[in-house]
């Protein structure tokens, strides 16, 4: 598949989010500058939630959204990646697409939206006085690494996704669980200690915990884990492509 | 600073030149699980190069 042609489908899928709507691409600034906004105001101002043992006023509202960020575009990643076959069933029946790539266009589209989110939470940490150190320049690789993990699993349900429709709502309940496991919105301390120990073997956590390092604690991040996201990422990419491949010709037949 | 701005100019140009050959492969009839594996030993080396820095600088 032409790399132009994603792009096309990406930017097309970005126009069609806010397609009909006075205001257009902007709701694509406004949507993470409100979710920002709130969760400062919320969390830092009414409810004056800290981080334990952390001194900073704006502290909490930084961890939440350093993880919440990372976390939406690879739930919405894997959620749409999941029914990316069906709604382009009408070009797939025409059109000799290569399947295993189509996935691709969503992965772009969710990376777009997140840099325009990450952009505005950059200008949010400079406005407090808490930008993130130089260890920032390792974003890109932890945001890629993160996105290859969500291809995979986006490709794997998709595939599955066309025999049983329930996969796309399987998948949801379990990105539900999956988050709450997560110390996204918690803080790992107050964790029981077997949900502790566990955060271990949770590859979102690796990921997560890479960009708390990059925006909270201000430190490299625990090139272990991420090593491990690599090995996972790409094994599962390649397990997908692998399946994908035994039963293209039954998907076609299907869609 | 002055060396992470060099390590992300070297680290952008290698990605660069991995990117152009991972396409190319995906070009080719069977050249996914090549990209794929292009790819994650890409990751490994810049994580490994990145790891080996911190331990250089303490």
């Amino acid at each position: 598949m032409s790399p132009l042609l994603l792009l096309d489908f990406a930017r097309q899928d970005f126009v069609d989010r806010y397609a009909g709507s006075a205001l257009g691409a902007l709701w694509a600034l406004i949507h993470p500058l409100v979710m920002v906004f709130i969760f400062t105001v919320v969390f830092a101002n009414v409810m004056g939630s800290r981080l334990p043992g952390g001194a900073g006023f704006y502290n909490y509202p930084v961890y939440l959204v350093s993880g919440l960020l990372p976390w939406m575009a690879f739930a919405n990643t894997v959620t749409r990646s999941s029914s990316v076959f069906l709604d382009k069933r009408h070009l797939i029946v025409k059109i000799p697409l290569t399947l295993a790539y189509l996935p691709l266009y969503v992965v772009l589209s969710e990376t777009i939206a997140f840099t325009i989110s990450l952009a505005l939470f950059l200008v949010f940490l400079a406005l407090v006085d808490n930008l993130p150190g130089q260890w920032l320049v390792l974003l890109p690789w932890i945001f890629v690494l993160q996105q290859i993990f969500a291809f995979a699993l986006g490709l794997l349900f998709g595939v599955l996704n066309v025999f049983l429709r329930d996969i796309k709502e399987l998948v949801g309940i379990a990105l539900t669980f999956w988050f709450w496991l997560t110390p996204i919105v918690w803080v790992p301390e107050v964790a029981p200690s077997w949900l502790h120990a566990g955060e271990q073997f949770n590859p979102a956590y690796w990921f997560i915990a890479a960009y708390r390092d990059l925006f909270v604690h201000r430190q490299p991040p625990d090139f272990t884990a991420l090593m491990w996201l690599t090995v996972l990422g790409h094994g599962a990419l390649l397990g997908s492509w692998w399946l994908l491949k035994r039963l293209e010709k039954d998907v076609r037949d299907f869609l | 600073m002055t060396d992470f701005m060099a390590l992300a100019v070297v680290l952008a140009l290698i990605t660069v030149g991995v990117l152009r050959e991972i396409v190319r492969r995906l070009g080719g009839a069977r050249g996914t699980p090549a990209a794929i594996a292009l790819s994650a030993g890409y990751f490994l080396v810049v994580l490994e190069a990145a790891r080996w820095l911190v331990g250089e600088r303490g």
